[in-house]
């Protein structure tokens, strides 16, 4: 599977210009973490790639065809999972997934259910009807409909919104052993589900694409510009961001990132958090 | 307490959104509906049209309105999900009161803007009749208090089912159930209440406290499903039995609901405004009673103490019979459903008697047992609230300072199985009123003040000659109108003298009079040479008994009496009732079964007659002749008519029904067409007119004194086939 | 197809919003039957189809009413927010909005025939007649074009605004209120009562004038065309 998004804008009737410019290539099998902050674009990329929306500049292409022209061929080997979505309250878990299963045209679709129950650990309620589940089951049978009929081109949006650690863990690598043989979107706030499972990360910011590459060419590029140091009573300098802020018993212990360490700071070992949010501070300045 | 001080905080939360205030404005702008549209109060008073229904729309409409802004804003916190916010802080019990407070208070700020906004407009279109006392007790009754009953409905409804769609369907079904199936039962429709009418010159006290009990009936049992509901609000994720039983631990809470829905239902099971009389109207056991053997009548004196205050009646009655028998006998009375009745002695002695529970034609049954001897006077007291038997037509017994009307059983009781003695049924009633009130015994009698009290009552005494009787009272102005050799005592209400001396009234009825005395001769019943037309509170209708003519007010109001298309004489109801005087009365018909020939088919024809004479004959031809022609035209193609084997086959209530309203076609329309069609065949109207008096003049047979088709068809030296219209 | 048919008929009519609804209709058929359709409408029998046709005109508007609470379901918030799943499965938009509409048509017909067992039961009840073979053509001529078009324009409605979907409810009792013309007259029932009268026989057997049939074509058509309308709509404002 392959995509290829070419020069993409989008600019919404309102008038508001959510994406601009934008160039990507995505290559399966790859598990790809889409950063950003609220309001860069990280979800009209999303639904630009699920069709839902049309790109009012440039074009997107599904292994070479145009994302208009290949609608249906892209629908039909597309697992997605969006951040806001509603499930039919008066259905079973089972039920749902079979109605589901019957929309993409699943061929067995029992097979197909038992295996997606069990791999989101549904199976205890697997005859509840959905109104009676809780937000993270909720949220696991969103992710259960995604994994349906194993599409190669996976999109979650904030899967793990509503999950404890737990159950972060398993889809984390759930995800993981999916990417293996395909491709794998997701867009998340959470830098840690990104470091321990994504070969490749996109940062987008204002609608446009700030970084591309590998989460370490991510770490590298922060080198240098991450330090400790004691919080003292005169004016912070200009141009430092503090990323933590410790209470010891000698004192507050700040990290932070900067473009130049002031010289009372250590320098440390930058963690992909580090570097993300060195990347979009300096977008900032 | 909680609720108290959060009460001002949601109430002002409510009175920023933008759809309460739409509600709000939809609610005072929806009494116009009742101007147009809706318009359950079918009489043509000015008040039933101005006042009535636009304040039963206005309720109507307005309780839905609150019920869905309810709904909205009981699930506008679920909606927004602020509930979990909310519910963290505040224990969603005391949201709950809190809210409704809100809206309560907000419903009753609605009432009282609808008030102010529609006082002048009310004022102006009900012109000279309007009154404030009326006008606030509708809009507070007919309209105000269905607001909170919608807001309670609708809000139990969401804390049930925790669904707005579901609440709304519930909601409005529940709605709509008083609309349609309930529209006839006063005690269920919660949302428009059975008023026909509201009376334009006479008090409305008896249907006003009729639908105060209807809503307070409701707002007990609406209250306590919403405290029910309000018990099963949903809490520490529980379901709602599981919250209905956490709720339930303070034991006053399921005890107050209890308590409401208790008090809901004896108030409706315990109504003191309508009777439990036999539906079936074709049933008269009371007249089938045998009379008391050798038991014969000899006089009656009551003495009646209406307190126009609260409605009710007391009296002391005195009956003397003589008993020949040497035995004891079971005497039969007809009392008044709502009387109770103490103290019966026999010659000064107790005597046992029973009230049955069985009631028709808005009588029960009171049996006394009288001694063996030969003179027996029975004396007894009664007192109590009137009950009346048409839940749809409430308002007949009114009863106050400035009307009451009371008839036959309501007076004091009937004797239903005594025959009479030599001289008839002889009876002096005395009857205490206010000074304002003048009593008029409906017939020949002439009542006479006899005494002036010291409360400013004055006590009143006619003499009559019937086991029953009726008497009108009220603060009214009497007109001396010669007539046809008659006197002519015409009673109106006090309130409606302008408009009566505008419409020339007075010469309205010389001229009905004055037409039927001299096409058919002279009324030759009653005392002498007078004739009273009473005008009676709103009724639906008159009716005529010896030397008296009772003609609703309805056909006295200003809008009738100023419809010029009507010509100068007020309603032509008025005519027929006045028609009846020599058509129904002065010759009698025997109208009891069910035949097309009765009063009604010369009354409605000399009704087109005079109004031919008055309005010109393209009027009475449209408005009279072809009208009944295109009747009797859908009559005669009636399926059932054509068809009376698929009539049979019905159920008995069907069939009753559709057998009544065929049976009143051909009386009413067949039957005029028919005389009119005699009236070609025997040479023109003259011709007519002449066999009429001839018949109206004719000698009686004391036996059967009733006036024939026959006598008529041979009369006019036709025969039945001559006058087929077919 | 089949199953998604299923399942949204499982949706729409295993729940207690359709029995509510089934039970207002039987109430308020009840009502109909026994207050006008037993005296017979334009001098025919109770059981004519010109009756019988005047009786469903008179549940028409409940019927129109459940028709588009049928279709709520579809453009209820709370659906909207599933449609972010739906849509983006490879079924095309048309054939699935197929399926769901086949679901609320079958919802609407089942009200429908309720209605009509009611009547039925009615007229063995209170006559023991049971010809109704006669009463096909006056139930396929009111009922069908006035579903398909409740249905399509709700539809669209529904897609443009879902809120206009119970704007759309009122219909009826405003055409009720309108003084149609005769070709018109199915829409609001005064055709059962106007044109056996115009025909001058007594009881005629019941035909269709080509103006009347024309108009409930056209309200079929236009029904299908809304309704195909409404789903390019639908593609349409998703992009």
């Amino acid at each position: 599977m392959e995509i290829k998004i070419q020069n993409v804008g989008m600019t919404y009737p309102s008038g508001k210009q959510a994406l601009k410019g934008l160039n990507l290539e995505l290559k399966s099998p790859s598990l790809i973490g889409l950063l950003g902050p609220n309001g860069a674009g990280k979800s009209t990329l999303m639904k630009l790639l699920v069709a839902a929306l049309m790109p009012t500049e440039g074009r997107i292409l599904a292994d070479g065809a145009p994302l208009e022209k290949a609608e249906r061929q892209l629908k039909a080997s597309l697992g997605y999972l969006p951040q806001d979505f509603g499930l039919f309250d008066e259905l079973t878990v089972t039920q749902f997934l079979d109605y589901m299963a019957a929309l993409k045209g699943i061929k067995n679709p029992k097979s197909a259910i038992q295996k997606t129950i069990q791999a989101v650990n549904l199976e205890e309620k697997a005859k509840s009807k959905i109104r009676t589940l809780s937000g993270g089951q909720r949220q696991r049978v969103g992710i259960a409909q995604a994994l349906l009929g194993d599409p190669p081109f996976l999109i979650f949006d904030e899967p793990t919104v509503g999950l404890d650690p737990e159950e972060r863990i398993h889809f984390r690598n759930l995800f993981s052993r999916t990417a293996q043989e395909r491709l794998v979107l997701l867009s998340t706030h959470i830098i840690e589900d990104v470091q321990s499972v994504c070969d490749q990360l996109v940062v987008i910011h204002h609608g446009t694409i700030l970084f591309t590459g590998t989460p370490e060419q991510l770490i590298e590029s922060a080198a240098g510009h991450v330090g400790v140091f004691w919080e003292r009573d005169e004016k912070q300098e200009q141009g430092l961001h503090i990323t933590a802020r410790v209470n010891t018993s000698q004192g507050i212990r700040c990290r932070a990132v900067a473009d130049k360490l002031p010289p009372y700071a250590q320098a440390e070992e930058p963690t992909l958090e580090d570097a993300y949010l060195y990347l979009i501070s300096r977008e900032a300045v | 307490m909680k609720a108290m001080r959060l009460f001002p905080l949601e109430l002002r939360r409510l009175l920023q959104s933008r759809l309460t205030w739409l509600m709000m404005a939809l609610t005072v702008a929806s009494p116009v509906l009742g101007l147009v549209l809706y318009k359950p109060a079918d009489s043509t008073t000015m008040l039933s049209m101005y006042l009535a229904n636009p304040a039963l729309a206005g309720g109507a409409a307005g309780a839905i309105l609150f019920g869905l802004l309810a709904i909205f804003e009981l699930d506008r916190a679920c909606r927004s999900r602020v509930d979990i916010l909310t519910d963290a802080v505040v224990s969603p019990l005391t949201t709950a009161l809190t809210r409704l407070l809100a809206l309560l208070t907000a419903a009753v700020l609605t009432a009282g803007l609808t008030m102010l906004v529609w006082l002048p407009i009310s004022a102006g279109l009900i012109g000279s009749v309007f009154t404030g006392a009326d006008y606030v007790l509708a809009y507070l009754l007919l309209m105000g208090l269905a607001l909170p009953l919608g807001v309670l409905a609708a809000a139990a409804a969401y804390q049930f089912t925790r669904r707005a769609d579901l609440s709304i369907v519930l909601f409005i079904a529940f709605c709509a159930l008083s609309l349609t199936v309930w529209v006839g039962d006063w005690q269920l429709c919660w949302l428009n209440p059975c008023v026909w009418a509201l009376s334009d010159d006479f008090s409305n006290s008896r249907i006003f406290r009729s639908v105060a009990w209807m809503r307070l009936t409701w707002l007990s049992a609406l209250a306590g499903v919403w405290t029910l509901s309000y018990l099963c609000i949903r809490q520490y994720g529980k379901g709602m039995l599981g919250s209905l039983a956490r709720s339930a631990r303070r034991i006053y809470r399921p005890a107050i609901a209890l308590a409401l829905l208790a008090c809901s239902g004896a108030a409706y099971a315990a109504q003191p405004f309508i009777d439990r009389s036999n539906p079936d109207l074709t049933v008269m056991s009371f007249y089938e009673i045998p009379y008391a053997e050798g038991v014969t009548f000899v006089r009656r004196t009551a003495q009646v103490f209406p307190d126009t205050n609260a409605g009710t009646v007391t009296g002391r009655a005195s009956y003397q019979f003589q008993n020949t028998s040497g035995q004891e006998q079971s005497i039969s009375f007809g009392i008044t459903p709502g009387y109770i009745i103490s103290n019966v002695k026999a010659n000064g002695t107790d005597v046992p008697f029973t009230v049955s529970g069985y009631q028709e034609y808005n009588e029960a049954r009171l049996e006394v047992t009288i001694p063996a001897q030969e003179d027996v006077e029975l004396t007894m007291e009664y007192s109590g609230f009137p009950q009346e038997s048409l839940p749809t037509m409430q308002g007949g017994k009114e009863l106050s300072s400035e009307y009451l009307c009371l008839e036959n059983a309501a007076l004091s009781p009937r004797v239903m199985n005594v025959l009479p003695g030599e001289a008839g049924y002889p009876a002096e009633i005395e009857i205490t009123l206010p000074e304002a009130m003048i009593a008029i015994p409906f017939g020949s009698s002439r009542a006479e003040v006899i005494a002036e009290n010291a409360d400013g009552t004055r006590t009143w005494r006619y003499e009559t000659n019937s086991a029953g009787g009726i008497l009108y009272a009220g603060d009214y102005i009497c007109e001396q109108i010669e007539a046809g050799g008659m006197t002519i005592e015409f009673y109106y209400g006090r309130k409606h003298q302008a408009v009566m001396e505008e419409a020339g009234a007075v010469d309205a009825v010389k001229a009905v009079v004055d037409y039927c005395t001299e096409h058919y001769g002279k009324l030759s019943y009653g005392a002498g040479d007078t004739l009273k037309l009473i005008q009676s509170r709103v009724a639906g209708g008159g009716y005529a008994a010896n030397g008296a003519s009772l003609l609703d007010e309805a056909d006295f109001t200003i809008a009738n009496l100023k419809d010029t298309s009507k010509g100068a004489v007020p309603g032509e109801i008025f005519i027929h009732e006045l028609v009846h005087q020599w058509w129904g009365l002065g010759n009698m018909f025997d109208d009891s079964d069910g035949s097309p020939w009765s009063s009604e088919g010369l009354t409605v024809y000399t009704t087109y007659r005079i109004v031919k004479e008055l309005y010109g004959a393209d009027y009475a031809q449209k408005y009279y002749v072809d009208q009944w022609q295109q009747v009797v035209d859908d009559y005669y193609l009636n399926f059932y008519v054509r068809h009376p084997e698929y009539l049979e086959m019905l159920p008995e209530a069907e069939r009753l029904n559709i057998a009544g309203s065929l049976s009143g076609v051909r009386r009413y329309n067949e039957m005029p067409l028919k005389i009119l069609k005699a009236e070609q065949l025997v040479g023109g109207e003259e011709a007519m007119d002449q066999i009429l008096h001839d018949l109206f003049n004719r000698e009686l047979d004391p036996m059967y004194p009733y006036l024939t088709y026959q006598e008529f068809l041979d009369a006019c030296h036709l025969t039945e086939e001559d006058l087929n219209l077919g | 197809m089949g199953k998604i048919f299923r399942y949204e008929c499982r949706r729409l009519l295993w729940n207690k919003f359709f029995i509510g609804l089934a039970v207002v209709l039987l109430l308020y058929g009840a009502l109909v039957l026994h207050a006008v359709t037993i005296l017979g409408v334009a001098h025919t029998a109770p059981f004519s189809p010109w009756s019988f046709g005047d009786y469903l005109s008179r549940m028409l508007p409940l019927l129109w009413i459940g028709m588009l609470f049928f279709l709520t379901f579809y453009t209820s918030p709370k659906a909207r927010r599933a449609a972010a799943l739906t849509d983006a499965a490879p079924m095309p938009p048309r054939r699935y909005a197929l399926a769901r509409c086949a679901a609320a048509l079958t919802g609407g017909a089942l009200l429908s025939l309720l209605c009509m067992v009611e009547a039925a039961v009615f007229y063995v009840r209170m006559f023991g007649w049971c010809g109704w073979g006669s009463l096909l053509l006056p139930a396929l001529a009111t009922l069908l074009p006035a579903l398909v078009f409740a249905l399509g324009s709700g539809w669209l409605l529904g897609q443009i605004r879902p809120w206009l979907v119970y704007v759309w409810m009122a219909v009826p009792f405003l055409l009720a209120a309108l003084p149609l013309p005769e070709a018109l007259g199915l829409w609001n029932g005064s055709f059962f009562t106007a044109c056996p009268l115009a025909l001058e026989t007594l009881d005629p057997a019941f035909v269709l004038p080509v103006a009347a049939a024309a108009a409930q074509a056209v309200l079929l058509a236009a029904g299908a065309a809304l309704l195909a309308w409404g789903n390019r709509l639908r593609n349409i404002t998703k992009k």
